[in-house]
This record gives C-alpha cells, sequence and structure tokens, in this order.
C-alpha cells in the first residue's frame, strides 16, 4: 500500500448552542462535500452534551483525511451559530482562519449570569486577529419565517465568500439542501441569500467602499 | 428520524455514521434478530436497523427493556440458529456482564455480535471504561473497526467470526466512530436473507452450565481462544504497511490506526517507520506482531481507551525476552484519559523516531483573548417538564422545612444537579437512585431521601430496588419523572409508551401500576406542568414517609417537549408563544433565576425577556411568576394542553 498525501485538506469547524441546528449544518455540508467528490468525515457530539449546552462539530475533507477530528489552531474556517461559542472554540483556527459568525449572542442560561453584550463579545472576537465576517443570520432566518435556517444562510454566505477554498461550491450546497432536507424550499431562499449577500459584499470590498473584514 | 441511508443502493457511496455503517454490514451479512437498549453513543445502530426493518419487514429489531435482557434476548436468538446482534453502550456492558461470561462457555449457534459503543471523554456518560478488557477477563474476541471508515466491513466480519467459531465476538466502537459521519461504500442486502425461522436443537450438556458442565467446557473454550488467536494472526483487518526495515514500528489499534497513518503522513515521516494495523485485536495475535516487531528498536502503540494492547505487547515481549521498547500511555508518550488526537498522536510518533519524551500534553487555551467566556452547561430545554417539577419540589422542601437528601439517576433529570435546582446530590449509574436510597434511609436521622429516576430508567433498573424497599420498609421518597420517552439518547420508546421499536403498538405498561404491584402503598400522579399540583402532592407524599416510615411515590408525568412539539406540528396544532407584561415586571429575577427558563432572559435594566424562538409554550413561566407577568400571545388550545400533559404516545 501506498501513502497518500495530505494535499487538498480542509478543516473546519462548525459550533453554536445545542439544538441550533448544528449538526444538520454538518449533515448538509457533507453531503455537498460528497457530490463535489471529496472523502469526507464529520464528528458529532450526541446525547448529554446536546442539551443547549455548547456544541463542536468537526468537517474535515479531502482525499488523505483519516482521522475525525480536528487539531486546535488548524481549522481553515469556523462557521458559528452564536458568538460566544466563535469566542469558546477560537483558538481552533489557524492563522489565515475565517470566521462566519451570527451576530447573536445566547446568554448561557446560569442564574446570576446578568447582561451579556453583543458588542462585548465581538469586538472580543475581532481582536483576535482572525478574519471575522460577522453576519445578521438569525435575523434573516426570522424574516424568511424560518428561524432555524441560520445554518443555511451562514453555509450560503460561506460558498460567497470561497469559504470552501473552491472545494464545495454553491450548487453542491443547493442539491445537498434539495436532498437532503425535509423543509427544502425557505431553507434553500435562505441559502441562496446567504450566498448574495457574500458576494454584494465582496464587489462592494472590491471598489473600497465598505467592508465588514474586521482585522 | 430517517435513516434512508442504511438502504442507499448497493455499490454507491453514501454519507452515513458509523453507528448506520455498522446496522448496514448487520443487514448485508443477514442479520434475523437485533436488540439494544439506548445509549450514547451506541443508540443509532439499533435506530437504523428498526427503520430498515419497517421497510423490509425483517429482520426483527426491539428496544429491550435493559442491556441484561437485549443481551440474553439476543443470544437466545442465535440459539435458535438466528444470526443476531446486541448493541449497547459500554455501561451497558456491566449490566449485561452476567450472561456474557457465560455466553463464551456455551458457545452460539448462529453468529452473535455484541455491539459495545465506548465513551472515551465521557461525552455522555459516567466513566471512560475500555470494554476490551471484558473480552480478555470473559473470552469473547474483540474486534475494532479502523474508524468509520471501516465500520461496515468490520461489523461483517464480526460476523463470520462468530461463524466460523459458534462463539459470540465483540464489535468495539468508540465515540469517534460511532458518531463520525464519512462516504461509505455499501454492498449488497439480500432481504431473504433476513427472514429467518429458529429452531431450538436441544443440547443440556452445552446449554445448561451446572458445574459438571462448566468444566468440560471451560476446558474447550481455552482451546477454542488458542484457535481463534491463531486465526487473528492471518485475518486481513490486521495489516502492515510503510518501511518494513525500518527499526520503529507503530502500532495502531482501531481508530488509533488512523491517527497514526495521519500523523506520520503530516510530520513526513510515512517512508521511515512501519505500521503494523490492528483491528482482530483480542486475543491478541501475538504470532503477527512478533513477526512485524523484527530488527524493531522502538515500538508506539496507539490505541483509543486505556493501554489494553501496549500492556499485552509489554508482557509477550517480556516472554519472549525481546528487548523492544513500547511506548505509549503507560509511559507519558499519549495522553491516558480522554480521546486521542491528531496533534498529541503527531508527537508520539515524532518521539518515536528521537527517543525524546513529548513536551507538555494537552495545551489548551487562547492566549489571544482578552475577555472571560461564560460556561455554557447543558441545561434542560425551554419547555422541559422537569423544570417545573424541580422548581415545585424546592418549594415543598422550604415549606416542610425538611432537610434533603437527592439521590439522583441518569437522564436529562441528571441536568437537575446544576443551580439552581441541585437536586442530584449523588448520581453514579442506571437505577441506583433507589438502591442507594434504600441504604441511606435506614440510617438518616436528620434528613430525608428522595429518590429521582426517570421513565425509562425506573423500568431498566428501577423496579428491584422499589421492591427491595418495600419489603425491607425503607422509608424515603422516589420521585419517578415519566416524560412518555427515554428523551436523553434521542426519544427511543419504553415499555410505558407501549409502541415498539417497529412502531407497531404493544401494551402499555403503567408505572403506577408497577408501584402498586409491588406494595407501594402510597402513590400519587401529578400533572408536571402544573407546579401548584406537583407541589401538593410532594408535600403529602413526604408527609407520609415521615409519619409512616415507608417509602412513596409520587409519578410526575408530561411529555417532553422535544416529543410534544413536532407532534403537534403534525397534527397542525399550534403552540402559543409566552411574553412578558412589563408593566407588571418587577425585575425579581424568580423565573430567571430559580426557575430557569433558557427561553427567558435577562434585559439590562433587570426585567425578564422571552426569547420568541425559544419559547415552546409550556407556560408554566405564567404559574410561577409572583406578579402575574407572563402571558400567551395567544390562549393555549385544548389539544395543546393535550400534548403536553401525556398524549403524545401510549398516553390513554
Amino acid at each position: 500500500m501506498s501513502w497518500a498525501g495530505v494535499h487538498g485538506v480542509l478543516n473546519i469547524v462548525i459550533v453554536g448552542v445545542g439544538g441550533q441546528g448544528i449538526i444538520t449544518a454538518a449533515k448538509v455540508l457533507s453531503e455537498a462535500a460528497m457530490r463535489a467528490g471529496h472523502r469526507v468525515l464529520v464528528a458529532e457530539t450526541h446525547g448529554l452534551s446536546q442539551r443547549g449546552g455548547s456544541v463542536i462539530v468537526h468537517v474535515r475533507l479531502g482525499r488523505s483525511v483519516e482521522a475525525p477530528l480536528v487539531p486546535r489552531g488548524r481549522a481553515d474556517l469556523m462557521i458559528a451559530m452564536e458568538v460566544i461559542e466563535a469566542l469558546r472554540y477560537a483558538d481552533y483556527l489557524n492563522q489565515d482562519g475565517y470566521i462566519i459568525v451570527d451576530r447573536q449572542v445566547i446568554p448561557p442560561p446560569l442564574p446570576g449570569i446578568g447582561y451579556i453584550g453583543l458588542d462585548e463579545m465581538l469586538s472580543g472576537l475581532r481582536s483576535l486577529g482572525s478574519r471575522v465576517y460577522d453576519v445578521d443570520a438569525s435575523k434573516t432566518a426570522i424574516e424568511y419565517g424560518e428561524p432555524r435556517a441560520v445554518n443555511m444562510y451562514l453555509l450560503g454566505f460561506t460558498a460567497g465568500l470561497n469559504g470552501y477554498r473552491g472545494m464545495i461550491s454553491i450548487d453542491d450546497l443547493r442539491s445537498a439542501v434539495s436532498e437532503a432536507m425535509r423543509n427544502a424550499e425557505v431553507n434553500l431562499r435562505v441559502l441562496e441569500r446567504g450566498y448574495r449577500d457574500a458576494l454584494t459584499l465582496n464587489s462592494r470590498s472590491a471598489l473600497g467602499r465598505s467592508s465588514i473584514e474586521m482585522n | 428520524m430517517s435513516y434512508s441511508e442504511v438502504l442507499s443502493h448497493p455499490n454507491t457511496r453514501r454519507v452515513m455514521m458509523g453507528n448506520v455503517a455498522i446496522a448496514r454490514g448487520a443487514l448485508e451479512y443477514g442479520i434475523g434478530f437485533a436488540s439494544g437498549y439506548p445509549g450514547t453513543p451506541s443508540s443509532e445502530i439499533i435506530e437504523a436497523l428498526s427503520y430498515a426493518s419497517k421497510k423490509l419487514g425483517a429482520p426483527y429489531v426491539e428496544w429491550s427493556v435493559n442491556e441484561k435482557v437485549a443481551f440474553e434476548s439476543a443470544y437466545g436468538a442465535s440459539l435458535t440458529g438466528v444470526p443476531s446482534l446486541v448493541s449497547m453502550k459500554h455501561v451497558g456492558l456491566n449490566v449485561a456482564a452476567d450472561p456474557l461470561f457465560s455466553s463464551a462457555y456455551t458457545g452460539v449457534r448462529a453468529s452473535f455480535v455484541i455491539v459495545s459503543a465506548d465513551d472515551p471523554g465521557m461525552w455522555s456518560s459516567q466513566n471512560e471504561q475500555d470494554n476490551r478488557v471484558y473480552g480478555l477477563h470473559a473470552y469473547i474476541p474483540v474486534i475494532e473497526p479502523a474508524g468509520v471508515q471501516e465500520a461496515r466491513v468490520a461489523t461483517i466480519e464480526a460476523f463470520r467470526v462468530s461463524e466460523k467459531f459458534s462463539h459470540p465476538v465483540m464489535l468495539r466502537t468508540t465515540t469517534r466512530i460511532s458518531h463520525t459521519r464519512a462516504d461509505i461504500l455499501v454492498g449488497e442486502i439480500n432481504v431473504e436473507r433476513l427472514k429467518w425461522n429458529g429452531e431450538f436443537v436441544k443440547e443440556p450438556s452445552r446449554y445448561a452450565l451446572v458445574p459438571g458442565n462448566a468444566r468440560v467446557l471451560r476446558e474447550e473454550l481455552l482451546k477454542k481462544w488458542d484457535s481463534i488467536e491463531d486465526y487473528f494472526n492471518s485475518i486481513s483487518l490486521n495489516s502492515t504497511e510503510g518501511d518494513h526495515d525500518s527499526r520503529f514500528a507503530i502500532v495502531g489499534v482501531g481508530l488509533g490506526y488512523r491517527y497514526a497513518r495521519e500523523a506520520v503522513v503530516s510530520r513526513g515521516i510515512a517512508d521511515r517507520v512501519k505500521l503494523l494495523k490492528l483491528s482482530a485485536v483480542i486475543p491478541f495475535p501475538r504470532r503477527f506482531i512478533l513477526s512485524n516487531l523484527d530488527g524493531v528498536k522502538r515500538v508506539l502503540v496507539v490505541e483509543e481507551g486505556d493501554p489494553v494492547v501496549e500492556n499485552a505487547l509489554k508482557s509477550i515481549l517480556a516472554e519472549e525476552k525481546l528487548y523492544i521498547d513500547v511506548l505509549g500511555k503507560t509511559n507519558g508518550y499519549l495522553k491516558r484519559s480522554g480521546e486521542l488526537d491528531l496533534a498529541g498522536v503527531e508527537d508520539a510518533v515524532l518521539s518515536l523516531l528521537s527517543g525524546q519524551k513529548p513536551g507538555s500534553m494537552g495545551r489548551t487555551g487562547n492566549s489571544r483573548l482578552r475577555i472571560s467566556i461564560p460556561p455554557r452547561p447543558p441545561v434542560l430545554c425551554p419547555g422541559c417538564p422537569y423544570r417545573g417539577v424541580f422548581f415545585a419540589l424546592r418549594r415543598a422542601i422550604r415549606k416542610l422545612r425538611v432537610n434533603p437528601v437527592y439521590s439522583g439517576d441518569i437522564g436529562c433529570y441528571s441536568l437537575g444537579l446544576n443551580p439552581p435546582f441541585r437536586v442530584q446530590d449523588l448520581l453514579i449509574e442506571m437505577g441506583g437512585s433507589i438502591g442507594v436510597a434504600n441504604g441511606m434511609a435506614h440510617l438518616l436521622e436528620d434528613q430525608i431521601v428522595i429518590a429521582i429516576i426517570g421513565d425509562s430508567t425506573f423500568f431498566h433498573s428501577g423496579v428491584p430496588g422499589l421492591i427491595n424497599a418495600v419489603y425491607n420498609g425503607a422509608p424515603f421518597l422516589l420521585l419517578i419523572l415519566d416524560n412518555g420517552t427515554t428523551a436523553m439518547t434521542g426519544h427511543q420508546p419504553h415499555p410505558g409508551t407501549g409502541i415498539t421499536a417497529r412502531g407497531t403498538r404493544g401494551k402499555a405498561v403503567r408505572i403506577e401500576d408497577i408501584v402498586k404491584a409491588v406494595g407501594v402503598d402510597y402513590v400519587v400522579v401529578v400533572n408536571s406542568f402544573n407546579v401548584d399540583e406537583v407541589e401538593d402532592g410532594l408535600v403529602k407524599a413526604l408527609k407520609y414517609v415521615g409519619d409512616r416510615g415507608k417509602p412513596a411515590v409520587v409519578v410526575a408525568r408530561g411529555s417532553c417537549i422535544l416529543t410534544a412539539i413536532p407532534e403537534a406540528r403534525r397534527r397542525g396544532v399550534r403552540y402559543p408563544i409566552y411574553e412578558v407584561v412589563y408593566d407588571k415586571c418587577t425585575a425579581c429575577g424568580v423565573c430567571y433565576r430559580a426557575f430557569n427558563c433558557p427561553a427567558i432572559t435577562v434585559r439590562r435594566d433587570g426585567k425578564a425577556e422571552i426569547n420568541p424562538v425559544l419559547c415552546t409554550g409550556c407556560g408554566v413561566c405564567a404559574q410561577i411568576c409572583p406578579f402575574d407577568a407572563f402571558k400567551p400571545v395567544k390562549k393555549p388550545s385544548k389539544e395543546w394542553i393535550n400534548l403536553l400533559e401525556g398524549g403524545v404516545v401510549g398516553g390513554e
């Protein structure tokens, strides 16, 4: 047997609060990756860890991927459904890693935790020096009448940024959503909206008028 | 949940979870019987087989009442000549350990595979036990898939080994095999091979383990064990790659092989080491290992769990008087607790070449981060029936001014451990709440024991403890939380629901009937979503325990909100969302401190706020607010109230 090389590996972590649709996002991503012809590994946690707790799902793509977990410091991309969780797992990112995060704080329901501000958490995230894209995913999902479609917005937005580094296209995602999701129609629309928002943002950045890229 | 991928077309690739790949392997081999008890990370094996059974009409699949019964059932099926599988989480095998040991003595007729899903890292478990040790202890061969990638093939191979030797075989997985998805190439399912009629051929000298028979079988077992070891020396699941003349070798055991393989490639030393892949692990294939360690100076063992192979290797090398350095978990090259990780294995493979021990292990923390991140432990869901019950329990205790000891158990209610409730002072294992309460109740003077157990756990192993309490007169209160499902593991049905794993309606076994039948004189059933009713029931029952010195039982019934909501959607029943009446809210904090619903957050001014996305319309906040400051946006319908109060399944 010959050894394979480690070229063309994409390490992704998807983080958020248990129940937000993190596993669904990973499922769609893995279906899309398989359509694009990649080997894929998705490591999930279930059971006790899932009940409203902090959740991380590891997604690894590429021909030479063998092990299921993304090592700390080596994720190329973080898709975060919530800002506190983005902060918690930020050390998974590599130097050039992208964070795509919903502009949303879900305070942990701990008695006496007090008020937690979005701005404070976001600025903490930006201070890390990663490329942070904070987006209105939950707001948009609610506008579209499907609050659970936050994950779709973020997946689409990442495609629009070329966050999958050419390994997964919006078409791969579209067909994965059509096939894998029960409520495909509205989810597709939110996916599309995220994709378009990222394209618009990119073209604006190119013109130098506005930038959400926070360094 | 749909498991359509378990029936995907032959010779295609589909993304599936390791547990589903195991189910697929069992279907491809052709089993006629499968049983199990839910437990993370094993539950999806039986769920996927149930899905297949509903679609294909076979094999027979059941959720058994506990792991011991599940094991015995599948063993019984095998004795009738029907290939069978039993699945459980690692600690479930403790419950089934008694028949496990005996099954090795009798052997089996048709192939019989025991799936043990271990949970290193304790993502959803009370311990990190490595069930390969059971293999050594009980003379049960152990096969470990080399990652999810090999889960399907290793399952088929486990059945073949069992068939060849008429012996039970354990398939040991871990969380990162069971709960990892990968694109899996599948083979063919022959539906006819899933339909079996059993016949039991009597052979008491083999199947009746009285001492006279067992002594004979013991000798037979030892011989069989040697021949299985011999077979494992040349089985295709075990193989080698890399530089065969290298002085450095790695033994990658099961999932450990995947970490080792990626680590040597990513560290650029793939052509400098020899890699042994070990998937048929116990009995330890001595000749396979030794023949491949010829000329080796140093060997690293990478395995998930305890250093089982590492220790076996050391003892064999000692016997053979071979001096080879063995690196691994016993001497600090890999960490002893938790899961393997790629960075740790990379350090270890570099150490293999350099001879230097790796530096600080398990480096964590984000040095760049300057703000503190609040913890987020798992919590009871918004709308969980247990929240109102725990709130009422605390109120009842305050009212009676008694000093409680909360003997807890395994389930979602274990989360009552955390503030603000703190109603799980101890919890050790399934059913333990009642057993432990038995002992304490006879000895405590100024404290009163309250055992808290869920419905599925009560059926699993709570009943004998309750019988013991009646028989021996142990004075404690037993609170049974009946949410109509096995919630924590993903909503599997249990005897109380009357629904079987195949979706057919069987007879529902009522908890209160069992309680009465075993002789408990005081039992009441209360509605979990009615705080006053629960409090009243608890106060009276606690008084009974104190006055009469006998056990009393309160059954708090109310649907798991995660089953009520999908059922409401299916039936077109709308559930109300609640909102805050700000004129009335005084910022007292009872709702977000003492009641602690995740859908209720605190505003900057200290008043409550309801997150409409999280609110499930259970309505309990409106009962606990002292100022009447919560109201439903729309009046809740009768149908919704019915669903909450236990109308989801089998609630007639």
